[in-house]
């Protein structure tokens, strides 16, 4: 199955005041891929995540399920969207044991305790955690081990799509990737669908298949990650990419990243050839290449904006 | 500090704080059970002899006598203990009252919202403008003499306390993320006020009840000492200290002293098993 986000508009705040936090936005999540939504704080990404595990209503637009060709015959059977947060330990009942936990999903399909706990075990084997630790508590865990059985809470019922929201974002650097190699083989084992909400380029560049970079509630560029990433089209996207340290040591970086804000705090976009048009809401998404839309009047150009 | 290794193999970090802290409220608990034991017993052993008024008046602290007596030749011990049974039982019984009452209401205003909530928040502001002691004074006064009425009024005045903290904290846990993960399991809201949010949020309030039984024995002391709680001949604490205020200026410094240090004993205790209650509920 494919978790289809269609036009979705999430709108805040009284008639006289309204702040439109996502416009819009069209996604696709399907099975065995990544669509990492990237952009940075405020433009709309965790609102979109929330909206796709159903946590909050949209104001409008459609969220539905659409066959792919890697459906599952058994598909349909557990729950559909799961979750992994960005703070793994304040997603864990504090009073529940982690065996609890990972046995929640289940019980509620009304698998019988000895099959939820059996399948506890087997899948904390499977997220390498030794299996003592469904006797602890969240507090008697590390940051690590907590987002491991997180997402061992979250891939136990067999969901279709596991929504990642910044799901690295609180680990240290070298926890950071051993997380990433274990999302990345669940997928491969399981086939399960990420939708993975992050501003950290390096992640997307790990695990992503697809990307969608969000600006101001707006997508702004979508495509293919190697796309994406390799040519990035719209002012945006570049400054976003940009922006990523390069870990050369004969690349100059003196760890600050100063680029121009608005009153708002958004990325003011410099590097636009053609200012001024698109201030409000955008040209809209259009293709400039196989799979790969951007939301750019210059980007059809021949001088590609933000290029020399 | 020290690090253990238990059998499966999982850390435990011991502080010498932590295990101070487990002996003082096992000290705390025994101070309480002893006080309400003799409480219990005494006044069935020497039966109404804490109100007799059988032995001369002033007489100071002895082995006969270990509290001494009072102006009217009661003995303080056995007035002391009499006391004990009141006031402990009070304190425990204002403390659950409030506690039951006080998280019933503030749940009702976290769950429901709304209008609801802000009445219920409205209503909580204009009973926390007052202080606790003068609140139970007026509704007390108002209700009558007897200490059933004394009681109520103490338990009225903490009420609103115990609303707004428990609504605070069910309102904090509906907005954790573990709240969230819940509902993406397919837990049903019902499933997720009793099982996640009620038992997280309720041991702030419980443990703020230990507190409460402090609090209260010393309001009820102060309406008895002010005329309104328990009245004369019966014994209480704080009826007691206003007794035994005069004789102080006789030289006679026990009629008054015992029943302070009850008070003081009594409450401590309360308050060291509530700040062991929430180390150990963290």
């Amino acid at each position: 199955m494919e978790l289809v986000l269609a036009d979705i508009e999430v709108v805040y705040g009284s008639r006289a005041r309204r702040n439109h936090a996502v416009r819009g936005v069209t996604l696709h999540v399907r099975r065995g891929e990544t669509l990492a939504v990237v952009g940075e704080s405020g433009s709309g990404k965790t609102t979109i995540a929330k909206v796709a595990a159903g946590l909050q209503r949209a104001t409008s637009g459609t969220i539905s399920w659409r066959p792919s060709g890697e459906d599952r015959a058994e598909a349909g059977t557990g729950q559909r969207v799961q979750m992994v947060f960005q703070h793994p330990v304040q997603s864990l009942d504090p009073s529940w044991r982690i065996r609890r936990s990972i046995a929640e999903p289940l019980r509620h399909l009304g698998v019988g305790e000895e099959e939820a706990d059996r399948r506890a075990r087997e899948i904390v084997a499977q997220v390498g955690l030794a299996e003592e630790i469904l006797d602890r508590y969240p507090r008697q865990v590390s940051g690590g081990q907590a987002q491991r059985v997180a997402i061992a809470r979250a891939v136990v019922s067999d969901p279709e799509v596991v929504i990642l929201d910044e799901p690295t974002a609180s680990l240290d650097q070298t926890v950071r990737g051993r997380i990433l190699a274990l999302l990345a083989d669940l997928q491969k084992r399981t086939g399960v669908g990420y939708l993975m909400i992050t501003h950290d380029i390096s992640s997307v560049r790990r695990l992503a298949t697809h990307i969608a970079v969000m600006y101001r509630g707006l997508v702004v560029e979508s495509g293919p990650a190697a796309a994406v990433l390799a040519d990035p089209v719209h002012p945006y996207t570049q400054a976003l990419i940009s922006a990523v340290p390069i870990a050369d040591p004969r690349v100059p970086w003196d760890g600050v990243i100063d680029l121009p804000r608005d009153a708002d705090g958004f990325l003011v976009i410099t590097s636009c050839p053609v200012p001024g048009p698109c201030a409000e809401h955008g040209p809209g998404l259009h293709e400039i290449g196989p799979h790969h839309h951007a939301a750019c009047t210059a980007a059809d150009s021949p001088q590609k904006a933000g290029t020399p | 500090m020290a690090i253990v290794d238990t059998a499966s193999g999982f850390r435990i970090t011991l502080t010498s704080r932590f295990r101070a802290g487990n002996k003082t409220a096992i000290a705390a608990m025994g101070v309480l059970v002893l006080l309400l034991l003799l409480g219990l017993v005494v006044p069935l052993v020497a039966g109404s002899s804490n109100v007799a008024q059988q032995y001369p008046s002033l007489l100071s602290p002895s082995l006969r006598h270990p509290f001494g007596t009072d102006h009217y030749g009661r003995d303080v011990f056995l007035r002391c203990m009499a006391g004990a049974r009141v006031d402990i039982l009070l304190g425990l019984a204002v403390a659950a009252s409030a506690l039951v009452l006080g998280s019933l209401i503030g749940s009702v205003s976290a769950t429901f919202g709304g209008a609801t909530d802000a009445v219920i928040m409205r209503l909580t502001d204009v009973f926390l403008a007052f202080p606790g002691v003068v609140l139970a004074l007026v509704i007390a006064a108002s209700l009558g003499k007897d200490p059933w009425y004394a009681a109520i009024a103490v338990v009225i005045a903490f009420i609103p306390l115990l609303v707004r903290l428990t609504r605070s904290k069910a309102l904090e846990v509906r907005a954790a993320d573990y709240i969230a993960a819940a509902r993406l399991s397919g837990a049903r809201p019902r499933q997720i006020a009793f099982q996640h949010v009620l038992p997280n949020s309720f041991k702030y309030p419980f443990v703020q009840s230990t507190l409460v039984a402090s609090w209260a024995i010393l309001d009820f002391a102060a309406l008895s000492f002010l005329g309104v709680g328990v009245q004369p001949p019966h014994a209480e604490w704080g009826a007691m200290i206003a007794d035994g205020v005069g004789d102080n200026l006789l030289g006679a410094w026990w009629p008054s002293f015992f029943p302070g240090l009850m008070i003081l004993l009594t409450a401590a205790a309360f308050q060291v098993i509530g700040d062991w209650l929430d180390r150990r509920l963290q």
